[in-house]
């Protein structure tokens, strides 16, 4: 650690009592509470903070906030490293650690400099000219040199530790900037009663104010209102927090950096929260920039905006220079120049304007400022850094350059171009600002409802008025949201006097090369590398609307979205076409207003929480049970539960192979389930599924089909009829909530008139299915209060049981094939009832079984599943052309009827099966005549399974003529993996095609 | 992120809504089995800037689906009704396009 | 009635969460021993159905979505324009064996008393726990005691009632109860949760 060279003994708003330590480049400075890592580096003497994108050049430290251009460093290591952040926002703490960014081998010798001197070669455009059309192989090669030469921080490679969070928020009256009017906005809104959050991006509240000498009379009344609203309980202050983002109806993101400026969050807390706020009205106090000048050199360690300049003496004591040149076009960075003066320090100005206010030429003369009014810096000199600027004559009527007057030696200079108020979360609605030219800064046109703009955003630049604005629009808001505003609420305790409004300004972007300053690269900006001649190259190439101008030559496309540029690129665009700036527009303004990590975005949504999981009451027990889980939907399911050595594929085979010789259980508790009741209901159902309902008699259940209304099928399951006006439909498990929402439509946008109620009963239900030739063995073992035999209940049949005292409601619905029966009983028993069923099962060779066997047992039967039913098959693709009534009409019904869904040449379901036992089958392997594997073949495979009752392989799949190619073979091709297998098409119902095996 | 007022709910987050399609087109009764209206009803659009007649369903919250306008260049949510209201008056006078 | 089994039974664990040190600023319990009935009715007769359970449940009933009628051990929520869950206590007769039939034909009566499970969150900062996932103003002036509102928690649907200063319910679909319970109890942590034990 070493003393601070720059830092002078008194003043600043830092802590001198909290001395920091801290890293940059593996080299161990120190600073002090209260600074940032910009400002302590400059308290040590340290300008060179990192090299240009693309160039290489060496970069310093411009600015003094967010809108900083060159000054980005990665913090931290590891899983917390991060790359590409402003030093001059980050708040300093003890045992900081900081590395600059695009240098090689090192800051102050990087051999990719050269790049810089042939950057003629590297103009806009460059890549597209030299790499696209015939030479675009050439791109494969160069590209990977080209990518390490160019660009920012690295990416970090490990896991990040920390916790981000999310937040919901409301208020009435949002205050966007805690700069004097922000606060002033605040507390006339807090002081009616309005619920008010004021939102400042930095640690600190005052905005400007903080810029300005220690000790005045505006640090009185910033502690006065502060303080006032830090009582107001219906008023939040969010420092460190960022509004980022403003979306439609008045919503915003906005990021808070809550361990930002700690070495690792407090324990538990996260690292950011990102907050979606609601608010009613907004007041934007979102203050301004400053512009730069684009002169040769422009980019220099040791040029900085005059506005950071007096940042960093008042707020941070520090002297970023002890030979120091302001170099101007306006009135306002003479404060900068009075302020340094004022600590001592040499001061000269150079001011584009002939005419410089005889107020002051004295204020300067009385500072002992050497003043050179009418002349401009043509060029900045130095290697490393600034040490002298060449000073031209300037004629500031035709903006032209005269000779060279003389050479100031210097180790600082500052730069202010005027100012630009911070539009963009009005751009980010579309309300586009346009130009002034009298007081040369884009300012608000068109405000969106519910917005309202003060203080410095308005261009407004003298402080009294600032405030009386940020009051009046504070009590409007308020007033906007309906709470009363007394007289009294625009007035505050302390008074401040104003400083000297300073509003003249000469508007030159540019300086021109004089004659005999020799060439020297001139940058609007500085983060893309874009220079004056880049811009130039567009126009001449004539890519002269904006948005073109922009990404032909990246301008304004870097990470600080052209804060500090946006605004000369369009002065000299607009100079160089002979055109006004407001014919040229502005480019769109897109969420988010400053860089954004990823992190925040995702939030706790990560892992473990990525999205919910729904899961069956028996979920547990499957657990214990050793089932290995699949997802379908939101649900996790068993998918096959391995006894100890088994594959998946032994145990499914296993499973299928013991429910066709004894018996098993799944669960089937996600299957959607939708009570559906009224007067109406048989209508109803018999107007969404294909085959008739109002037949269906109280105690049985139907198979059903669902179209879509363009004639497709949508879905399928089982309803049954509970009572005469009540029904229990089921739906896939995937389909549920389509189905549900679909029906509810339907009943409210083209049916009001039926009296039909529908509810979601998914969650209510447990539901097991039992299915081998001892199923009925098993179950009528264990429920009471049932009788079994086939004529009391026959297939399809529905009945209600005990299983103990839990209530059971059966099914005689199979999806197997088996003798089978879905038990269903509320969600809280569903546990018990598995535990019975599995108890009672042992006597029987009861097995558990998951979705692949499931599947397996389901394709042995040609049933259709998700993936037949897969958005583009009708009901004749799928051989269920018998499901289609034509007694009625149904939803579909009249589309399922045209041209393309009846062509007798769509590809329709097969069954297939290997033809050999020895090769496996591949769902989405392509079906193509044999030997003609072209194009996208005959047809496709849609499930497959391992079928222990064939002994091999067998698959369902929708071939070119269907059926009518049974017995033919076939080639199933998977270019994928270079496999061709023969298969034979045969009847999908491999196994028990009579059906017998249903009532054994 | 728009916010919705469900007539009976109050006014939402989008997050709670899901979006239904075009409200200017209407299912002909099902008994009408005349292709070209079906043909029309489920596929042929209008795109209109400006105000724009759809379903949006409460479906995180009381599940009616609404009938919205919304203004296609602001997003402007300019009314909000239960769709089952709406539905015969704004099958009458709008009609189908010629 | 043999006893439901809690969803939460296999990650429920009584104890602190999070922050430790100081006092908790929330706290989590299941409401476990609730249960629930849905009515529904049709717009031309919702008004006579509605006098009729105030009849059979000597209580009014809400006139609307935003507010909930809670008398005794019940709480009404009115959860559509035509349909009303009553919740109470699992050992509410009434309720356990809610006869439909009483209410004639324009009632519809749908068994959902298994398919939520109830967390309550108290304390000073449930509010603000809450609103990590829910979308809704918890402010006492948009949102008092008795207020409602079904909506959405991290992809889970929702039912949020106010039953107290600072004590909200939280009415979750039972498959979703684990999720939903480990999103809260990691929501938590950066405030410091105690967890009781089911009530
Ligand atoms: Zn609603």
């Amino acid at each position: 650690m070493s003393a601070q060279p720059c830092r002078l003994a008194r003043g600043g708003r830092i802590d001198r009592s909290r001395a920091l330590s801290f890293e940059f480049d593996g080299r161990s400075y120190a600073g002090f509470a209260g600074d940032t890592l910009a400002s302590a580096l400059l308290a040590n003497g340290v300008h060179l903070i990192g090299r240009s994108f693309k160039y290489h050049r060496p970069r310093g430290i411009y600015t003094a906030g967010l809108e900083e251009p060159n000054a980005l460093v990665s913090l931290r290591r590891g899983g917390r490293h991060e790359p590409n952040v402003a030093a001059t926002t980050v708040e300093l703490f003890d045992g900081l650690e900081a590395r600059s960014q695009n240098s090689w081998p090192a800051l102050d010798f990087d051999l990719m400099r050269v790049i810089d001197r042939v950057s003629r070669v590297f103009a806009s455009g460059f890549y597209y000219k030299t790499f696209m059309g015939p030479t675009r192989g050439a791109w494969m090669f160069y590209e990977k040199f080209i990518r390490r030469a160019t660009g920012f921080g690295t990416p970090p490679l490990e896991r990040d530790p920390d916790r981000y969070e999310k937040g919901h928020a409301f208020c009435d009256v949002l205050v966007v900037g805690g700069g004097a009017s922000g606060l002033a906005a605040a507390l006339a809104a807090g002081r009616s009663g309005a619920r008010v959050v004021l939102v400042e991006d930095g640690a600190d509240l005052g905005g400007s104010l903080l810029s300005r000498p220690t000790g005045g009379d505006t640090d009185a009344w910033l502690r006065t209102v502060v303080g006032e609203l830090r009582r107001l309980p219906n008023v939040r202050l969010m420092t460190r927090t960022t509004v980022f983002g403003a979306y439609d109806n008045l919503v915003f993101g906005l990021l808070e950096r809550v361990g930002d400026h700690l070495p690792v969050p407090a324990p538990e807390q996260p690292r950011q929260r990102y907050w979606v706020l609601r608010a009613r009205q907004v007041v934007l106090a979102t203050g301004m920039l400053e512009r730069p000048i684009v002169f040769g050199n422009n980019d220099l360690p040791g040029v900085m905006l005059a506005s950071a300049g007096r940042s960093y003496v008042n707020r941070f004591a520090v002297i970023p220079g002890r030979k120091i040149v302001v170099f101007t076009n306006n009135d306002t960075a003479y404060a900068a120049a009075l302020d340094l003066a004022a600590s001592g320090i040499e001061v000269a100005v150079v001011d584009l304007r002939s005419a410089v206010s005889a107020e002051l030429q004295h204020d300067a003369r009385h500072a002992g400022i050497a003043l050179h009014p009418g002349c401009a810096v043509a060029r900045a000199n130095g290697g490393m850094h600034v040490r002298s600027v060449e000073v031209c004559t300037f004629d500031s009527a035709q903006a032209t350059i005269g000779d060279a007057k003389l050479r100031l030696p210097c180790d600082l200079l500052l730069v202010s171009g005027g100012w630009t108020p911070t539009l963009q979360l009005l751009g980010q609605r579309g309300a586009k600002p346009v130009y002034d030219e009298k007081r040369a800064m884009f300012v608000a046109a068109e405000i969106p409802r519910g917005y309202r703009v003060t203080g410095s955003a308005t261009g407004e630049p003298g402080l009294r008025l600032r405030v009386a604005s940020g009051l009046k629009q504070g009590s409007t808001a308020a007033q906007a949201c309906g709470f009363a505003v007394s007289p009294d609420a625009e007035s505050v305790g302390a008074t401040f006097h104003d400083e000297r409004i300073m509003t003249d300004i000469t508007p030159v972007a540019a300086i021109p090369d004089p004659p005999d300053a020799g060439y020297r690269k001139k940058f609007v900006d500085f983060q893309h590398d874009v220079g004056f001649d880049d811009i130039a190259l567009a126009l001449r190439e004539g890519y002269e609307s904006i948005e073109h101008l922009k990404r032909y030559t990246t301008l304004g496309m870097a990470l600080d979205q052209g804060k500090t540029s946006s605004v000369n690129a369009l002065a000299i665009a607009a100079r160089m076409l002979g055109r006004p700036i407001n014919e040229l527009g502005t480019t769109t303004f897109r969420p988010p207003y400053r860089p954004i990590a990823i992190g925040a975005l995702a939030g706790p949504e990560t892992g473990l929480h990525f999205k919910p999981i729904r899961r069956s009451p028996m979920h547990e027990l499957h657990a214990r049970n050793g089932a290995v889980f699949t997802t379908a939907g939101f649900w996790l399911r068993p998918w096959y539960y391995p006894k100890p050595g088994e594959s998946p594929r032994d145990a499914y085979i296993r499973e299928a192979d013991a429910v066709r010789k004894a018996v098993g259980m799944v669960d089937v508790s996600s299957l959607g389930k939708i009570d559906v009741q009224g007067p109406d209901a048989a209508e109803f159902l018999n107007r969404v599924y294909t085959n008739g309902f109002d037949t269906l008699v109280i105690g049985k259940a139907r198979y059903g089909v669902m179209l879509r209304p363009d004639g497709i099928v949508a879905d399928d399951g089982t309803t049954s009829r509970l009572s005469e006006n009540h029904y229990f439909m089921t739906t896939t498990t995937v389909g549920a909530g389509k189905v549900m929402t679909f029906l509810e439509y339907l009943l409210q946008t083209a049916w009001p008139e039926l009296r039909v109620q529908l509810t979601s009963v998914t969650s209510q239900w447990a539901a097991i299915a039992v299915a081998g030739p001892r199923g009925r063995d098993l179950v009528a073992a264990l429920v009471r209060d049932v009788d079994f035999e086939n004529a009391a209940f026959p297939f399809m049949g529905v009945r209600h049981g005990h299983v103990g005292a839990i209530p059971v409601r059966l099914l005689r619905v199979s999806f197997s094939g088996e003798m089978a029966y879905e038990l269903y009983t509320p969600a809280g028993f569903g546990e018990a009832l598995w535990q019975a069923l599995s108890d009672a099962g042992q006597p029987f060779g009861l097995v558990v079984y998951g979705v692949e066997a499931l599947g397996a047992l389901r394709i042995e039967k040609g049933h259709v599943a998700g993936a037949e039913i897969e958005g583009r098959t009708t009901l004749a693709d799928m051989g269920l052309a018998r499901m289609a009534s034509k007694k009625k009409e149904y939803i579909g019904s009249a589309l399922s009827r045209r041209e393309g869904l009846i062509d007798g040449n769509r590809q329709q379901l097969v069954g297939l099966e290997a033809a050999s036992s020895a090769v496996a089958l591949r769902a989405g392997a392509i079906l193509c005549e044999p030997g003609r594997h072209q194009g996208h073949g005959i047809g496709f495979v849609s499930s497959v399974t391992y079928s222990p009752a064939l002994g091999r392989h067998i698959a369902m799949g929708f071939v070119a003529g269907g059926m009518s190619r049974e017995g033919t073979v076939i080639d199933a091709v998977f270019p994928l993996r270079g496999e061709v297998t023969a298969v034979r098409v045969r009847s999908p119902h491999f196994v028990d095609p009579e059906g017998v095996r249903l009532n054994a | 992120m728009l916010r919705i007022t469900c007539p009976f709910c109050g006014e939402r987050d989008q997050v709670e809504f899901a979006y239904g399609g075009d409200a200017a087109s209407v299912f002909p009764d099902l008994a009408d089995a005349d292709l070209d209206r079906w043909t029309d009803a489920v596929f042929m659009r209008d795109n209109p800037r400006g105000d724009h007649r759809e379903f949006w369903q409460h479906q995180h919250g009381c599940r009616q689906w609404l009938y919205v306008v919304r203004d296609t260049v602001t997003h402007e949510i300019k009314s909000t009704l239960p769709a089952r209201e709406p539905r015969r008056a704004a099958a009458t006078h709008e009609g189908r396009k010629g | 009635m043999p006893e439901q089994r809690s969803a939460l039974a296999s990650v429920y664990k009584p104890g602190r969460v999070g922050v430790y040190d100081g006092p908790a600023q929330v706290v989590l319990f299941e409401r476990a021993n609730r249960t629930l009935v849905q009515v529904s009715g049709w717009p031309g007769s919702f008004r006579e159905l509605c006098r009729k359970l105030e009849t059979l449940l000597a209580c009014r009933m809400p006139e609307d979505g935003l507010k909930a009628i809670s008398q005794g051990q019940r709480s009404i929520f009115r959860v559509g324009p035509e349909r009303l869950w009553v919740a109470g206590p699992s050992d509410d007769d009434l309720l356990m064996r809610f006869d439909g039939a009483a209410l004639g034909e324009e009632a519809v009566v749908t068994e959902i008393g298994h398919s939520r499970t109830i967390v309550r969150a108290a304390g000073a900062e449930a509010r603000t726990l809450l609103n990590r996932g829910l979308p809704i103003d918890l402010d006492f002036t948009a949102f008092p005691v008795d207020a409602f509102a079904q909506s959405v928690i991290h992809h889970m649907p929702v039912l949020v009632h106010r039953v107290g200063d600072s004590d909200f319910d939280v009415y979750v679909a039972r498959d979703y109860a684990v999720s939903f319970w480990e999103w809260l109890t990691g929501a938590a942590r950066s405030l410091g949760c105690q967890i009781s034990g089911p009530e």
